[in-house]
Order: structure tokens, then sequence, then C-alpha cells
């Protein structure tokens, strides 16, 4: 038989990386959208800035210390997504300056705070009732999965742009502005499934 | 990339079941948790209608809609034989949107394998997955991730 501790490994990384809950993956398209496999650094900082954020929102609701609405998380992800669109598509290429680094690796901890309390909806369906310790490993396995997911989709996304860019010759300022574009307008089509279909 | 369904774009559908095995009583304890609306929506389409499960308003004979449905979804077969199992009751789960389900088999001096059948709302979710811990003394707790393509699993003990 299966270890609790694997089906929840199992259970993280299937859920980050599920079509039918493609928001997180739609986050992680706008974060890696200016970045190129040469620039590796500065994206798995942000990646794990990202992660750092949400670990804390997971851990905290996973723990039952704070419980998050539904609606609001709804609403407040595909603004993450928005947002980091935008700023992709002001700021064009990649920033310098170490002011704007930190920044940016703020702004990634933050969101990653908004899309723990997503996860953490999802893992508090899938936990069960007893002892702390039981709890602490689904907790951990669960958010493991979750890291490997990430990679998984982040080394995805990543491979794609390799292919447009070099292969058939896609201009960065292009490929950026497809998947920058692509992340806003479906991120308002979710915020308009939240708040207006019935 | 792009999003084929809008409309379940942050749904999940998941059930859990903690099955454990209490040698001091000579039984299998069952609960089991599943989301309130998935539930009722289930159980209509069996012709439980509008049963308000664990309200104030909740229709006489709802248990009745319950049980017949666990009894189609759910099952353990002990030693190569399909055990009955006595409905103990129900509750709102903390957060008020899902119910827990308690069941007990009584009369289990041994056993060395068990299997357990979980199709529980697999008619109506592609995506369901069904959550089930077991806990045995003597070998430690187990999980199993169930889903419509995995209704049925055997173990060993």
């Amino acid at each position: 038989m299966q270890t609790t501790f694997w089906t929840y490994l199992q259970m993280g990384r299937t859920h980050i990386a599920d079509f039918q809950a493609y928001d997180h993956m739609l986050f992680l398209l706008a974060l890696c959208a200016i970045f190129s496999i040469k620039q590796w650094k500065p994206l798995l900082l942000l990646v794990t800035g990202f992660t750092i954020g949400h670990s804390v929102t997971l851990a905290l609701a996973g723990l039952d210390i704070i419980r998050f609405s539904k609606d609001l998380i709804e609403t407040l992800i595909p603004v993450t997504i928005i947002l980091t669109a935008i700023y992709n598509l002001l700021r064009g290429p990649i920033l310098e300056g170490e002011k704007l680094k930190v920044i940016h690796y703020g702004i990634a901890v933050g969101f990653g705070l908004i899309h723990g309390m997503g996860f953490s909806n999802f893992l508090r369906a899938m936990m069960m009732p007893g002892e702390e310790s039981e709890f602490i490993k689904q907790l951990f396995a669960f958010n493991l999965g979750i890291e490997l997911g990430q990679i998984m989709i982040v080394f995805g996304i990543m491979t794609l742009g390799l292919l447009f860019l070099n292969l058939f010759g896609v201009s960065r300022r292009l490929w950026n502005r497809i998947l920058s574009g692509a992340a806003i307008v479906i991120s308002l089509f979710l915020l308009y499934e939240i708040h207006f279909a019935a | 990339m792009l999003p084929y369904n809008m409309d379940e774009a942050h749904e999940f559908h998941i059930s859990k079941c903690i099955i454990e095995y209490a040698p001091s009583e000579k039984s299998f304890q069952i609960m089991m948790h599943l989301f309130l609306d998935d539930f009722e929506l289930a159980l209509s389409k069996r012709g439980g209608n509008d049963l308000k499960l664990c309200t104030a308003k909740e229709k006489t004979g709802a248990d009745k809609f319950i049980f017949d449905y666990l009894q189609d979804n759910f099952g353990m077969i002990i030693n190569g034989k399909l055990s009955t199992y006595n409905y103990i009751g129900k509750e709102n789960s903390e957060d008020l949107v899902g119910v827990w389900i308690y069941l007990e088999i009584e009369n289990v001096i041994n056993f060395d394998k068990v299997e357990i059948q979980n199709s529980l709302l697999t008619e109506l979710f592609d995506d369901q997955s069904n959550l089930v811990q077991i806990k045995v003394p003597g070998s430690g707790p187990g999980s199993i991730i169930m889903n419509k393509d995995k209704t049925k699993q055997s173990l060993n003990f």
C-alpha cells in the first residue's frame, strides 16, 4: 500500500499541473514571459520567492491557524496574473539594477502568499483529521509535490520559449507580448466567470 | 494552455474516507467526508430532490437516500466476503460545506485481505478523487487515491 506521504506529494504535484485549475500555471507563465533560459538565475530567484510566499499561507491555512474566503482568493489570483503580465508589457526585457530586483522579489513573495491561499483550500479538502504529526506530514508532502509540479511547469514553459525564440525566430519582445497578452485575456475571463456568470 | 472548461476553472471534486480497525471493538470504523453540494446533486439524480441535508429543514427519509447511495458506491470485501455496514449517522462538517458520514462493520475477528470499493460521485465528475486512508494497528497508515478509473483496490495485511 502507498504511504500517506507519497499520496499527498502526488496530489500536490497533480494539483498545480491540473488543466482544470490552470490559474496557477497561468501565473507561472506570466512570471516566465520576460525571461530567456540564459537568465535562469533571476528567474530561479523569483520562483523561489513565489514558493516562499505560498508555503507560508499554505502552512497557516493547512494547520487551520487562519482561513481565507474562497471568493476573495478566486478574485485575487487572476489579479496577480494580470498585474504581472501588465508589468511585463510595460517593462519589456529583464530589468537591471538592485532596487528593481528587490521590488521584483517582494512582489513574487506577495503574490505567492495569495496563491498559497488557493492551494490551502484544496489541501483542507483532502487533509485527514488526526494527530498533529500526521497533519504536518500531509502538509509537507503536499507542498513538496507543488514544488515539483512547479519546477516541471517552469521547465516546460522555458523549453517552449527556447523553441519559439531559436527555431522559429520569434523575437523576445513578441514572445513576451504573446504570453503576457494571453495571460491577461484568460485572467479577465476568469474574473468575469467568478463575478458575472451565473 | 487555453482554458477549455471555464465553468470549472477553480472547482475540485474530492472526498475523503478514513477506515480504521479497532481491535478492542473488533470492528472497522469508517468516516467519510463529502462536499454537500456535490452529494446532494448525486442524490437528486436518484430521486432525492431538495433534501437540504444537515439543516433544520432536512427531509425525512434523507438518511435512506444516503444509505442506498453508499450501498451502491462504497463497499468493503473482507476475506472475500462483501461486508454489511451499519449506518451510524452523519454530521455537518465544521466549515458547513461538507458532511461527515459514519459507518461501522462489526464482528471482524481477523482478516488478511480487504478489497475497498469506492466509486463515490464518479458518475457525476470525471475529475472526482476519492482519498482513502487505512489505519490498521501493526501496519503503518496507508493511503489510496481512487477515481473513475480506479474504483477497486485490494489490500493485504
